[in-house]
Parts: structure tokens; C-alpha cells; sequence
């Protein structure tokens, strides 16, 4: 970094005028998070973001240079979509699907190793069973002088199992929009009772300003708003607030879609590796639908069996867009991701999915993949420099950049 | 029957001949005349998305010997179902080509077991249409030991893995009722209120039956116990668990006081009461393992005998069997305890001489009846679902595997295909099916081509590869002659 800050003030003192924050990193391996290995890369950062990004660019002079060694890879930041950043997960069972994660944060000392561990976005969820909330988007350790909250609402949750409550709560979303629909054209034929009145009043009224009273009186038809919970409703059915279904076992999946009926709802699943998941036999329809699954990197077992499954590779290769968190939701688990990741990439998952399902599809289901999640021009400089592969066991996390600055290992460089 | 399945079945085919050319025109017609075709165009693409929609289902077994439940064998038959029902089980079935064929041949088919009582084989809670678990261990136990349909709780439900529609047929089909010595002022307050409930039921009779206008409002049912009166009415079975001799004496004679057939689980000492409870029309849930020595101080018979069943069977008493313990779905359970050994239950009462034929209906028909759908399940006919298992043997012999479970015309469980049993005793391909799988199209093809060429050589010549494309060509122009 000395050398850095000697280019920095040459540049100042040959009176070359640059942004503050460029800056151009060389790499002999970038893994860009959309499938591709950049080989003697460069990347310019400006702002916070890559403006371009590609294999032996010329680096116009007085812009400073981040050389790293040949043994350094460069891989987007990795997003942990579905945590609680060390919270409790303790929570009312709740239908409110407009209450916002963020409200409930509050930040500790373990977000450093979050941010340690290489997580430079979390997708924030809220405590509770049913529909607690929407997931906010936070930044575990943000860069100088930012929020820690990124994006407000990302995600819904739902967590549901097999059983007339749970299936009747998914029924009561579109049920509760009914009722408001009625409602609202009720209000409306008020409305236009109350103006044909009115109207007419003013038509016998020859006085002008008592006509233009009677009318104002009645005013611009103003439509019924729905309250917060039955907009998220309405934005759950239209599509505009995804869902993340959380399911406890296969058969279950049978039984949201049957409550669901005909209705409409964006939703990505959350299917929980435990040692006996019966997953498997909704995979082919799962991955038909190119639905996105958030799944633990684990080994799980056939129930019954003890044949050995590698579920998260089985839906991958099924169709399913590939979402893998950690096992545990703890700084511990963090810590452990990409080892965790590992096994399940050497019981053969194919590595660039692997890496995508740490970044990408994290992005992408926070809906945010158009501006983070990958290194490509024009996204958020959120990047990690390890000491080798990303899947090398002896790979370690040297600095974490967000938003363009770096928030660990910096002094390492 | 047969004549008009086949008419159906050829009117599916004329229509799939017409639909397809007419679609062909229309998409080959010039835009100039396209006016004209524009009907049949809608047409065609009408036909098509109907197709997608609401398809026919056909679902045939072939071969094998049927055990139908009705007392009748049919050796190397077909079973054809459509959209789950069953439509023909004969010989000579004509089957559609897009029907979904086994190849029984070899195997016995039996209706799918009823189990009269069960908890766990939906793996999930009482409320089965919201809880069950289709891909549940317990479900594919059940399966895997002949059970097609399991009562729990109130509710009798279908075994399909894989599927959560239309599971359950039936509930609260029993009307639990006490009449124990034990409780003296209970049985006098049972006769009192079927007194009450006989009367209005009566008065209600009389009332609707009353055609004149001034009939007056309907009879009011304050403090009537309306399942007492459904039970009078014949619309539900009434329940007792007994098994002392003077117990069951008791409600034989309460029974046929008023009028209606009790069912009776347990039932230890029913044998000795045989001829009562026969003359009173009565169903005995009973478990033929089940053993307890007399009590000590009476001279008269009784205690448990394994001739239970036969004695009952011969005495005009239907006898229904169900399994010791209902739960221990697992592997962990002990042969002929548990719901998943159904069938060895049922050959118990066999031991103690019941005939094979009132053994297999123990565990299917009589279980269907008392639950109200036998008019669904319970035995193999025309009309009734088309729910069966196929076995490698006797289904009332322990040495026996189901080897297919088919649930509403569909396969939802085949041995080779899960882990738990496919390792015992595999299912050799080669030695299944000694005149080949017929296939729906090849059988009309035999049929046509008596000239005595072996079949076997249109099958090669459908494999264009290897033969030479001179040849090819020689056919095409000989198809064009």
C-alpha cells in the first residue's frame, strides 16, 4: 500500500488531475462470478464502481495500480442472502409481509466476521415464522461514511409446512386482496353516487360560486389506498415482492402449490439440507421451472436409504438456479462457507456454479443482480482478494473490498 | 361394457385421425384461402389444447392372474383403466395406443389392501387432505405392503406418493357407541336416547312423506342425538369395542331391538357368540394374533381362539382384520403386529380355517364396506377405481413381495424402484415376461399379420440405421405404387 500512496502523491505532483478513487487493479486470475476466468486482468475502479474490466488493458499513466502476485485471485464479494447477521431468529408467527428486516438491526461486533469471511452484502431477513417481513439488504461492515442498509425490501419470507393454518395463510393473501378490491369499488360507487348528486345540484344552482361550492364539496375522486399490509399483498401477487418460500420437506412443496391454486406469486424456494431431506423428489419439477433454490452446501442421505445425495448438484443440473448459503448462520458459519462449498463441489458440483451460487444468484434474489454480485463493467466494486483458487482449501480471504474501498486486508497489500 | 369402451375408444382414434390432417391443412394452406380454412384451423388448435388439458389417461395391465375379490380368477387378463376407473378386465381388450401398458404376465393381481386402521402411513396428522406427507417412509411401507387405502382417525384416504389430490373417499363413517355392564346408567341412557332418536326419526318419516300441504314445519331435533338417528337411518355404522362374551351378547340383542348392524372391534370372545351376532348382521373388527386365556372363575368358553374368524365367517358375521398395533410403520415393526403386515394378520385367521377368499376380503372388501366405499375400492371391477397390487405370489403368504402398487390408474410404487425391498429376491427383467412386453401397437399388428412372418422383423425394419438407404428407398417407392 506504501508504494500505492507514492504513486498517489507522484500523481498529485505531476499535476495529472484524477478522480480520487480510481484505481486499477492487475491480476493474473480473475474469477468474474458469471462463469468466466479473466487471465492477466485488469480492474478499474472509480466511484465505487468498475468502469471496465477485462485481459491486458492498458492502464493509462498516473492512475494508481494495485499489482497483485501471480498466486492472488480476485472473486466478486460473496452474499449471504439468508441471515440474521448474528440476531436472534426468535420471532412472533406473524402475516406481515410489510414489516421491514432493517427496522429490527441493530449492529454488533460480529459483523466484522461476516465481513471477514468475505460477505460484503447480506440479504437481512426477520425474525419470526409465517410471513414475518421482508429481508433488507445490508452491508456487514460498509465502507467510510456509508449506510449499513443497501436496499430496504428484497425478499418476502415465507415459512410454511403442511397443515391447514399454513396453507389457509397463503390463501388469505389473495383473499385479503379481494376483500380490498370490493372495498375499493364500493368506495368508488360512493364516490360517483355522491358526484351524480352533486352534479345535478349544480345544475339547478344558478348562482356561480355556490355551483362551484357544491362541486369542490364532492372534490377529485380520490382511489382507496390499501393499507401497508394489503400493498404488500398486492405487491406479493403482482410480482413486484418476491417471495422466498422456506419449506421443511418435499411433500410440503405439494401443498403450497395447492393453496397457491392459480394464483400468482414470484417465489424462489429455501430448502434446509438436513441429514435426511427428501428433497429429491421434487427436483425435477424444481428444476423444470428453472426455480431458484437457497439449499445448504451439504452431503445429505436418501431417507431410508443412507445412499449418499449431493442435492445441491442434483438440482443444479436439474435446471434449478443455485443459491448455496452457509450451514450455519453464525460468524463460525461464515467462516466455513467455502470449505462447506467445497464438499459438495467435490462430490460434484460444478465449481463456477459453486461460485455463482456465493454470488450472482445470491444478487439475483435480492434483486439486485443488475448492480452487484459479479465483476463486470458498470456493477458495485465489491471484490475479495484470496491467496489462491477460490475452491483451494488452503485459500485464505486477504482483503475484502465494498464499494470500491477496501474494508479488511488492507494493510496486507 | 365391452362393446361400448371399444366404441369410445375408436371415436378417441377417429378423432386423433381427423385432428391431425386438418391441422396439416391448415398449416399448409396459402393465406389467399385462408378464409376458408379458418373454421378448421380453430378446430384443429381447439383439439390440440384439449389434448394437452384434459388428456385420456389409459393405464392397462397385461397378463397375469386376477384375483378380482369377487370370487372369481381370471388367469392371463387385462385390466384397462381410463382416468383412473376401470373399464374392462377380461380377455381380448382392445387397448389404445397411447396407453400406459404393465406386463403382469407371471404375477397376481389383488385389489389394493384397506387397512381398517392405521396411524402414520400418511405421515402426517389427522387432517390428511392438509397434512399428508406423499413422499413419507410410513406411505411407502404402506404401499410396499399391499395397502392402497388406510383408515385414520375418521378419515379413510388413498396411499398415492407423489400426489396430494383426491386422497381422501370418506369421514366419520363410524358412530362410536358404549354399552358395557360396567356402566349400568349408560346403557339405560343409550336406549333412551335411540328411543328418542327412533321416534323422530319416525315423526321425521312421517313428515316428509306427508304430501298435503298443511304438513307444518319439519319436526325439531332439540335434544336428539343426531348420530344415533344417522346410525337408525342406515347412513353410519355404529362402533362398539367389545370383546367379553356378555358384552357383545348385550349389544347383539340392543342391535336387533332397534333395528341396525353393529360393528364390533375386538371381539375376543365373539366365536362363542357366533350365531347371536350373526342373527343381529353384525361386522367384527378383530386380530387373529391377538391371544388372552379365559377368565379362570367361569366354566363357560372363552378367551381368544384362534378359529375366531372361521367361526364367525361361518356363522353369516363379517369379519374385517385389522393389524395389532396400527402405527410401527417402519422396518423396526414385528411381523404380523404392525399396520405394514396386514396381510399375515389376515392369514392368522386363515390358520384358524377361514377360507382364503374371506381372508382376502378381510382386508379389502369388508374394510371398504364398513367405511362406505365400497362402491370405489375393495374388490376389482368395472367401474371401481383402479387401484390394485401386483404380487410375485399369494398375497396372504409372508414369502410374498408386491412387486407394483397401482393407485387410481397410476403406478406409485414398484419394488425394483425403492431401496427397502428391490436387494431381496430382484425382479429379473428376462424372466418376467415370457412373450415379450406387448406392446399396445403390436398387438393389433399380430393380429393383421397372420401370413406367419414373425413380428419380430417389423420391429427391425422400424430401426432406419441399419438398414441400407437403397432399400430405404425401394420401400418408399413401393409405398408410393
Amino acid at each position: 500500500m506504501r508504494f500505492l500512496a507514492l504513486l498517489l502523491t507522484l500523481g498529485s505532483l505531476c499535476g495529472i488531475s484524477q478522480a480520487g478513487d480510481l484505481l486499477a487493479i492487475r491480476a493474473k486470475t480473475v474469477y468474474t462470478g458469471t462463469g468466466e476466468i479473466l487471465h492477466h486482468a485488469v480492474i478499474l475502479v472509480d466511484s465505487g464502481k468498475i468502469v471496465t474490466i477485462g485481459e491486458d488493458l492498458p492502464i493509462e499513466r498516473g492512475i494508481p495500480i494495485l499489482e497483485l502476485d501471480d498466486n492472488q485471485v480476485v472473486v466478486p464479494g460473496f452474499i449471504q442472502p439468508y441471515t440474521r447477521l448474528g440476531s436472534s431468529t426468535r420471532g412472533r408467527n406473524s402475516t406481515d409481509p410489510h414489516v421491514l428486516a432493517k427496522d429490527g438491526f441493530y449492529p454488533t461486533s460480529a459483523l466484522k466476521e461476516y465481513a471477514k469471511a468475505g460477505i460484503v452484502l447480506a440479504g437481512y431477513y426477520p425474525a419470526g415464522r409465517g410471513m414475518p417481513g421482508q429481508a433488507s439488504v445490508l452491508r456487514p461492515v460498509p465502507a467510510d461514511g456509508k449506510s449499513y442498509v443497501v436496499k430496504e425490501s428484497s425478499y418476502a419470507k415465507l415459512l410454511t409446512s403442511s397443515s391447514k393454518n399454513e396453507k389457509d395463510r397463503v390463501r388469505s393473501i389473495y383473499e385479503a386482496i379481494e376483500k380490498h378490491k370490493t372495498k375499493a369499488e364500493k368506495h368508488k360507487e360512493k364516490y360517483d353516487k355522491a358526484k351524480d348528486k352533486a352534479d345535478k345540484a349544480a345544475k339547478k344552482e344558478k348562482d356561480k360560486d355556490k355551483k362551484k361550492a357544491i362541486l369542490e364539496k364532492v372534490g377529485k375522486f380520490a382511489p382507496l389506498k390499501p393499507d401497508a399490509k394489503n400493498q404488500a399483498f398486492m405487491d406479493i401477487e403482482s410480482g413486484d415482492l418476491p417471495v422466498l418460500v422456506s419449506l421443511d420437506r418435499a411433500g410440503t412443496f405439494l401443498h403450497f402449490k395447492d393453496a397457491l391454486d392459480d394464483k400468482s406469486m414470484d417465489w424462489s424456494l429455501r430448502l434446509p439440507i438436513s441429514l435426511e431431506s427428501d428433497f429429491a423428489n421434487i427436483k425435477e419439477e424444481v428444476g423444470k421451472a428453472g426455480t431458484r433454490v437457497v439449499m445448504d452446501p451439504a452431503i445429505s442421505v436418501n431417507p431410508g436409504s443412507r445412499k449418499q445425495r449431493n442435492l445441491p448438484a442434483e438440482f443444479s443440473k436439474a435446471g434449478a438456479k443455485l443459491v448455496l448459503v452457509p450451514r450455519s448462520d453464525s460468524a463460525f458459519g461464515a467462516k466455513n462457507w467455502r470449505k462447506d462449498v467445497v464438499s459438495v463441489i467435490r462430490a460434484g458440483l460444478d465449481e463456477q456454479t459453486a461460485l455463482s451460487a456465493m454470488t450472482l444468484e445470491c444478487a439475483n434474489l435480492l434483486g439486485m443482480g443488475d448492480t452487484h454480485g459479479s465483476l463486470e463493467a458498470g456493477k458495485v466494486a465489491d471484490l475479495l482478494i484470496l491467496s489462491g483458487k477460490p475452491f483451494e482449501p488452503a485459500s485464505e480471504i486477504e482483503a475484502v473490498m465494498v464499494d470500491g474501498k477496501f474494508v479488511h486486508g488492507e494493510a496486507g497489500l | 361394457m365391452k362393446s361400448s369402451i371399444f366404441n369410445t375408444g375408436l371415436l378417441a382414434a377417429l378423432l386423433l385421425g381427423l385432428g391431425l390432417p386438418a391441422f396439416a391443412m391448415a398449416s399448409a394452406a396459402t393465406p389467399g384461402a385462408s378464409f376458408v380454412i379458418e373454421d378448421e384451423k380453430e378446430e384443429a388448435k381447439d383439439e390440440e389444447s384439449d389434448e394437452d388439458e384434459d388428456k385420456t389417461r389409459w393405464y392397462a395391465v397385461v397378463g397375469g392372474d386376477f384375483h378380482t375379490g369377487t370370487g372369481a380368477v381370471l388367469k392371463n387378463a387385462t385390466m384397462l383403466c381410463k382416468d383412473g376407473k376401470i373399464v374392462e378386465l377380461g380377455y381380448d381388450v382392445w387397448i389404445p395406443e397411447d396407453a400406459e401398458v404393465l406386463d403382469a404376465t407371471g404375477f397376481r393381481v389383488y385389489p389394493g389392501i384397506v387397512a381398517i386402521a392405521s396411524t402414520g402411513l400418511f405421515g402426517g396428522g389427522s387432517d390428511v387432505t392438509n397434512t399428508v406427507d406423499p413422499y413419507s417412509q410410513g406411505m411407502l411401507l404402506g404401499l410396499a405392503s399391499g395397502i392402497t387405502s388406510a383408515v385414520q382417525g375418521s378419515e379413510i384416504a388413498k396411499l398415492k406418493r407423489g400426489s396430494i389430490d383426491d386422497l381422501v373417499m370418506g369421514s366419520n363413517f363410524f358412530q362410536t357407541m358404549r354399552y358395557r355392564s360396567s356402566t349400568p346408567s349408560g346403557k339405560q341412557e343409550l336406549r333412551q336416547k335411540l328411543d328418542e332418536a327412533a321416534a323422530y326419526l319416525r315423526t321425521l318419516r312421517a313428515w316428509r312423506a306427508d304430501r298435503s300441504k298443511d304438513k307444518g314445519k319439519e319436526p325439531k331435533a332439540t335434544g336428539i342425538d343426531m348420530g344415533l338417528v344417522a346410525v337408525l337411518a342406515g347412513e353410519k355404522r355404529a362402533i362398539f369395542r367389545e370383546d367379553n362374551r356378555a358384552g357383545l351378547l348385550d349389544i347383539a340383542n340392543l342391535c336387533m331391538r332397534y333395528g341396525f348392524r353393529p360393528v364390533i372391534q375386538g371381539g375376543r370372545e365373539a366365536w362363542t357368540v357366533a350365531d347371536e351376532l350373526g342373527r343381529a348382521g353384525a361386522t367384527v373388527i378383530l386380530t387373529p394374533r391377538d391371544r388372552r386365556a379365559k377368565d379362570q372363575s367361569l366354566i363357560r368358553e372363552g378367551g381368544t381362539s384362534i378359529e375366531n374368524a372361521k367361526i364367525l365367517h361361518a356363522s353369516g358375521v363379517q369379519v374385517a382384520v385389522r393389524s395389532m398395533s396400527t402405527g410401527n410403520n417402519s422396518m423396526g415393526g414385528i411381523a404380523g403386529r404392525d399396520v405394514i403386515h396386514l396381510p399375515i394378520s389376515a392369514s392368522f385367521a386363515m390358520r384358524g380355517g377361514l377360507s382364503e377368499q374371506a381372508a382376502l376380503d378381510s382386508i379389502t372388501i369388508v374394510p371398504a364396506r364398513l367405511a362406505g366405499v365400497d362402491h370405489r375400492i375393495g374388490t376389482l371391477e368395472v367401474g371401481k377405481d383402479a387401484d390394485c397390487v401386483i404380487t410375485d405370489g399369494n398375497i396372504l403368504n409372508y414369502a410374498t413381495f408386491v412387486q407394483w402398487a397401482i393407485v387410481d390408474g397410476a403406478m406409485v410404487y414398484d419394488k425394483q424402484a425403492e431401496m427397502y425391498y428391490a436387494h431381496i429376491r430382484p425382479r429379473p427383467d428376462d424372466q418376467l415376461a415370457p412373450e415379450a412386453r406387448v406392446d399396445a401397437g403390436e398387438e393389433v399388428e399380430e393380429m393383421t399379420g397372420i401370413d406367419g412372418e414373425p413380428i419380430v422383423k417389423d420391429a427391425e425394419e422400424g430401426e432406419g440405421d441399419e438398414t441400407p438407404k437403397e432399400e430405404e428407398g425401394e420401400k418408399e417407392k413401393s409405398k408410393e405404387d
